[in-house]
């Protein structure tokens, strides 16, 4: 061992220079990054080449409208760009031109999008309708969007989601991008009114906002009409361990149940457990409220048991009048949690005609 | 055999341009493919378009952040292996990366909104902390052996800490699977400034503790009439790991296998002094990770997965290959 120490010593001056030799090197690559522009010059440089190709773009999209369509149209489109809308988060985005490629990171987004006859040429992976969608391109999912895939796709307008994608981190890459970044997502009844109306206007579709707006709210109003005055009802969801938890007003479903006028009594739960808008209901809780009746949500795909037929068979459930009049319903995932949007005026139909029974 | 035989400067060029090729690799590969020339206009020149911004904005800070990490985590595994005469010792069994985990989800929780250079500082922070705390808990003996015991016992505490914190509370599951799997998903330029900083920080800290630990490991007596101060040596070394610990967790969440296995693999390649062990872990470290996430990125494009899992698919076998062909 001695002798590896005497050995190494010898060696030192070698070593001393190689140590300086790699850190020249990686030193020469930081220099070479700096020279290159840093970051904050290329993102003006991108932004430049963005502005650039966007003006680009709006040329091109008046001399194709002035050539293919009558005159007052085209002063029409002419005139309504650029238009600047705050989006969910209060964010002010400008839209230079008539957004041509579009895409939406989250289920929400792709549906208003579609819901007011826009076209993505980007979806999220997870999202499932509408089937005219299916066929467009996969950027990644809605928790980890694949940036690469989105700029690989130029697009001119990208329509991000204010609920799943507002944390920092999501922000701070929105930022490197040299495309518009629209947030618009649901998380609660408001919110997809809201949507639609901006989403409208950044779109140049504020009549086909206005008409789902119109088509929403009078299904909201249809199932009031039917629904029994002071109706009590919970929306569970169980994890792994088979731990409840009950919806609040804060969450979606919770939401369009207080605007449907359901007495929630978890509403007063105070926040527990990692599911945002849901907390945590033990069973001797949910028997001391004994709701009228339980909706039942299950996020676990095919074939886990659905929550609905899981409850009966848990015996201290059985005591709950819920469960033995059997007003129990398993409500779709996706507009009731993943894919939270334009289709509530399903949601509100399926749980008013639930509970009028 | 043929590696271990090989003079110290072919080694160690050798390491260098594998460093540089995985470099190349990883902006070379994504979802989509760019030929080298690509990859060098797409560095140099700043209006070729989309490709300028995939790779300047996209796939070159995320590369040097990739480094960073692998960098960090290889000389803390070196480091803390030198020291604590373990070779199985490195920062996520020593529970430095836990509590340099914990320090970010407690900011996380208390501010949501905490951009990123407070959730590096916090990081860093814990990583110092973790190794402080490790010194504080085996006072009065800084020995090997009860550094290690008190670190892996902080560790589970911390460990512990962490999962509790993302059951109750609802903003750190966002970040929990890829914090707690370890990734590189949304590194950029805010993360691959480190550099700046750490670069110097780790050439001072190798060229300082190097040949002290050395003496060490001649035994503490020895060490005493050669003029060191073993507990202030060790001291030192522990906490330095903790801040290599602390930026690479603040970067990628907790990855694992990188700092065990890249002072065992510098060792076969460039020999056991440390100060080639140091330089060499550095550069196996950067090599794994920058590897590892390439394949992370690549294999199920668009989806990503967890380069922190992938590092023990890339670094096992060359362990094994090597451990094997040492003992035969």
């Amino acid at each position: 061992m001695i002798k590896e120490y005497e050995l190494k010593s010898l060696s030192l001056r070698g070593n001393s220079l190689f140590l300086l030799v790699i850190s020249a090197g990686i030193g020469l690559t930081l220099i070479l990054s700096a020279c290159g522009s840093d970051s904050l010059d290329s993102d003006a440089a991108v932004e430049e080449a963005a502005v650039a190709t966007t003006q680009q773009v709006a040329n091109a999209t008046a001399t194709a409208t002035t050539a293919t369509s009558s005159p007052t149209e085209s002063t029409v489109t002419d005139a309504y760009y650029p238009k600047t809308v705050e989006d969910l988060l209060d964010r002010e985005v400008t839209i230079a031109a008539s957004p041509e490629r579009i895409v939406a990171l989250s289920p929400s987004a792709l549906e208003y999008l579609y819901a007011l006859g826009g076209v993505a040429v980007g979806r999220p992976s997870s999202a499932r309708y509408p089937e005219a969608a299916m066929s467009v391109e996969s950027v990644g999912t809605s928790y980890a969007p694949n940036f690469e895939s989105i700029l690989g796709l130029n697009p001119d307008l990208i329509i991000a989601d204010s609920i799943i994608q507002a944390q920092p981190r999501f922000l701070e890459q929105f930022k490197g991008l040299p495309t518009p970044v629209f947030l618009a997502g649901a998380g609660s009844y408001s919110d997809v009114l809201t949507a639609l109306e901006r989403l409208g206007m950044v779109l140049n579709r504020n009549d086909e906002a206005q008409a789902e707006i119109t088509r929403i709210q009078t299904s909201m109003e249809a199932a009031k009409s039917v629904l029994p005055p002071g109706t009590s009802a919970i929306v569970l969801i169980a994890d792994r361990d088979n731990t409840f938890y009950a919806a609040k007003n804060t969450s979606f479903v919770g939401d369009v149940m207080d605007n449907l006028g359901v007495v929630n009594p978890a509403s007063d739960l105070p926040d527990a457990g990692p599911f945002p808008g849901f907390s945590t209901a033990s069973i001797e809780i949910l028997l001391a409220w004994n709701p009228d009746f339980i909706f039942t949500i299950t996020p676990a795909p095919e074939p886990a048991p659905r929550l609905s037929t899981l409850l009966p068979s848990i015996p201290p459930m059985r005591g709950l009048s819920a469960v033995q009049s059997g007003s129990i319903l398993e409500l779709p995932l996706e507009i009731a949690l993943q894919a939270s949007g334009p289709r509530v005026d399903q949601l509100v139909k399926l749980i008013a005609e639930s509970l009028a029974q | 055999m043929q590696i271990v035989k090989s003079t110290v400067v072919r080694s160690f060029l050798l390491l260098v341009l594998m460093a540089l090729l995985a470099f190349l690799f990883s902006l070379q590969f994504g979802t989509s493919y760019f030929g080298p020339i690509e990859v060098i206009n797409g560095l140099i020149f700043s209006d070729s378009g989309i490709d300028r911004t995939i790779i300047w904005e996209i796939r070159f800070p995320r590369s040097l952040s990739a480094a960073l990490v692998g960098a960090g985590l290889g000389l803390a595994g070196a480091m803390l292996q030198v020291t604590t005469r373990n070779p199985l010792a490195d920062p996520a069994i020593l529970g430095i990366s836990a509590l340099a985990g914990l320090a970010l989800a407690l900011v996380v929780v208390i501010f949501p909104l905490a951009n990123s250079y407070v959730r590096g500082m916090a990081c860093i922070a814990g990583g110092v902390a973790g190794g402080g705390l490790i010194l504080i808990l085996s006072r009065g003996f800084v020995s090997p052996l009860r550094i290690t015991i008190v670190g892996v016992a902080v560790g589970a505490f911390a460990s512990a800490c962490i999962i509790g914190l993302i059951t109750g509370s609802r903003v750190v599951l966002d970040l929990a699977l890829g914090f707690l799997a370890g990734g590189l998903y949304g590194s950029g330029w805010e993360d691959a400034f480190w550099w700046i900083v750490f670069l110097p920080l780790m050439c001072i800290g190798i060229i300082s503790l190097a040949n002290r630990l050395d003496n060490l490991a001649l035994g503490d007596e020895i060490a005493i009439n050669l003029g060191e101060n073993p507990d202030r040596t060790r001291a030192a070394a522990v906490l330095f790991s903790g801040l290599m610990t602390g930026i690479a967790v603040s970067i990628s969440g907790l990855v694992s296998f990188v700092g065990l296995a890249s002072p065992h693999i510098a060792r076969a390649i460039v020999g056991r002094g440390s100060l080639n062990l140091f330089t060499g872990s550095i550069l196996v470290g950067s090599i794994i990770m920058l590897v590892a996430d390439t394949v992370a990125r690549v294999v199920i494009s668009p989806s990503e997965l967890p380069a922190g899992i992938l590092t023990a698919f890339v670094g096992a076998p060359i362990l094994i290959y090597l451990v094997r062909s040492k003992l035969s």
